[in-house]
């Protein structure tokens, strides 16, 4: 449900992809080239949810966060249930993007919860049981089995 | 508005020249005049201080206590000491705005308020000085070379606007602060060190800045080419066009 949503992101030029991690750091969605696969996405999650704590101790969370690289920056926008994260080049045009960061926050912030749970269960291999899976973790893909 | 990385401009030619009685205000009018392109550690008693110079101007200045034109302010108002040339890193991009005629005329104003006027410029020289105080100081503010990109107002920042400023060593130890320090120091080290293992996992090196916007602040880090970590803390209706220009955010 997110990963169509977040497709919008690249309508903006210098959009590299985007993706968007819950409060705890949990992957909930992702349109990004292959290369960045769930498990590097869901590392980079727990450091956002790391940054996001360190820098908010004791005073209000923060409503956007930008990171610059020598060629890319790194968007976060936090949104109730999350953070909805854009990786751009140094070039983009910001307030298009922050438009875009706007409305597509809007739309996925309701989805989060669910998505997460979606992908943590495909991302991370369950451990060895030999009870049955749970309706929860069968799923395909983010998709009920 | 770039700077050399490091500058080795402490010619072997000329005379090593001791003055007894010349004023730091004197010894600032002169490396202005000579277009002087110079570092120079400051030192009075157990204060020490920097004043970076580049084409004949004041465009750094550093002290324990602060940076930019309060800490060339600051040392101005030390009367006694020595002035030696130096090579340190240069800052990324100048700290001060002011020309060095309007640093000289605020350093006499606030001696002329503490009551305390010992300024004492060259004979030959105090003409100048004197009809420099009488021009309307507003004119002088600013260097007439504002980058194009920038808006005037956003040159306004200065380090009185901030909240906090620390700037840390690559190893961690504070090397300038206002503020707060103790508590902003950890949560810029903390989260400068967190976005550059985050660039990492993304495959995107050299991490550069942070700007983080809060509703009642915001929160800059600039890694310089020295490795040291810039903070910064400021209100959040703050003018911070010209900390993003410079920060490239």
């Amino acid at each position: 449900m997110i990963n169509p949503i977040l497709a919008a992101m690249r309508d903006v030029d210098g959009v590299h992809g985007s993706f968007v991690v819950t409060r705890a750091g949990a992957l909930a969605g992702k349109d990004l080239p292959a290369m960045f696969d769930d498990a590097v996405l869901t590392e980079v999650g727990r450091r956002i949810a790391r940054l996001h704590e360190g820098l908010c101790a004791g005073r209000d969370d923060f409503d956007q966060c930008v990171m610059r690289f020598a060629d890319h920056k790194l968007y976060l926008r936090s949104i109730q249930n999350g953070f909805l994260c854009a990786l751009t080049t140094n070039t983009v045009n910001t307030p298009a993007l922050k438009m875009a960061l706007t409305l597509t926050a809007r739309r996925v912030d309701p989805l989060i919860a669910d998505a997460a749970a979606g992908t943590v269960s495909r991302s991370v291999p369950p451990p060895p049981s030999e009870s049955p899976p749970s309706r929860r973790q069968a799923t395909y893909r983010g998709h009920r089995a | 508005m770039s700077l050399p990385a490091d500058r080795n401009d402490t010619d072997d030619d000329g005379f090593r020249v001791s003055l007894e009685g010349a004023t730091l205000p004197d010894f600032v009018q002169m490396e202005c005049l000579a277009n002087s392109n110079r570092v120079f550690r400051i030192t009075s008693g157990h204060r020490i201080g920097y004043m970076f110079f580049n084409k004949g101007q004041v465009i750094h200045a550093l002290t324990g206590d602060h940076v930019g034109e309060s800490a060339a302010l600051e040392i101005l108002k030390w009367r006694d000491g020595s002035v030696e040339p130096c090579n340190v890193g240069w800052p990324d991009a100048p700290t001060i705005g002011s020309t060095w005629q309007n640093l000289l005329i605020l350093s006499a104003q606030a001696r002329d308020e503490s009551g305390n006027h010992r300024l004492v410029s060259f004979p030959g020289n105090r003409n100048v000085v004197a009809a420099q105080r009488a021009t309307d100081t507003t004119k002088l503010a600013k260097r007439e070379e504002p980058p194009m990109s920038a808006p005037p107002s956003s040159q306004s920042l200065s380090l009185a606007q901030f909240q906090a400023f620390v700037r840390l060593d690559p190893a961690g130890k504070i090397v300038s602060a206002k503020g707060d320090s103790e508590e902003f120091a950890p949560v810029a080290a903390y989260t400068a060190r967190l976005a550059e293992l985050i660039g990492n996992l993304l495959g995107m090196d050299g991490f550069g800045s942070l700007e983080c916007s809060f509703p009642k602040e915001r929160v800059f880090l600039h890694r310089e080419r020295s490795g040291n970590l810039v903070a910064i803390k400021l209100p959040a209706e703050a003018e911070v066009g010209a900390l993003r220009e410079r920060f490239g955010i």
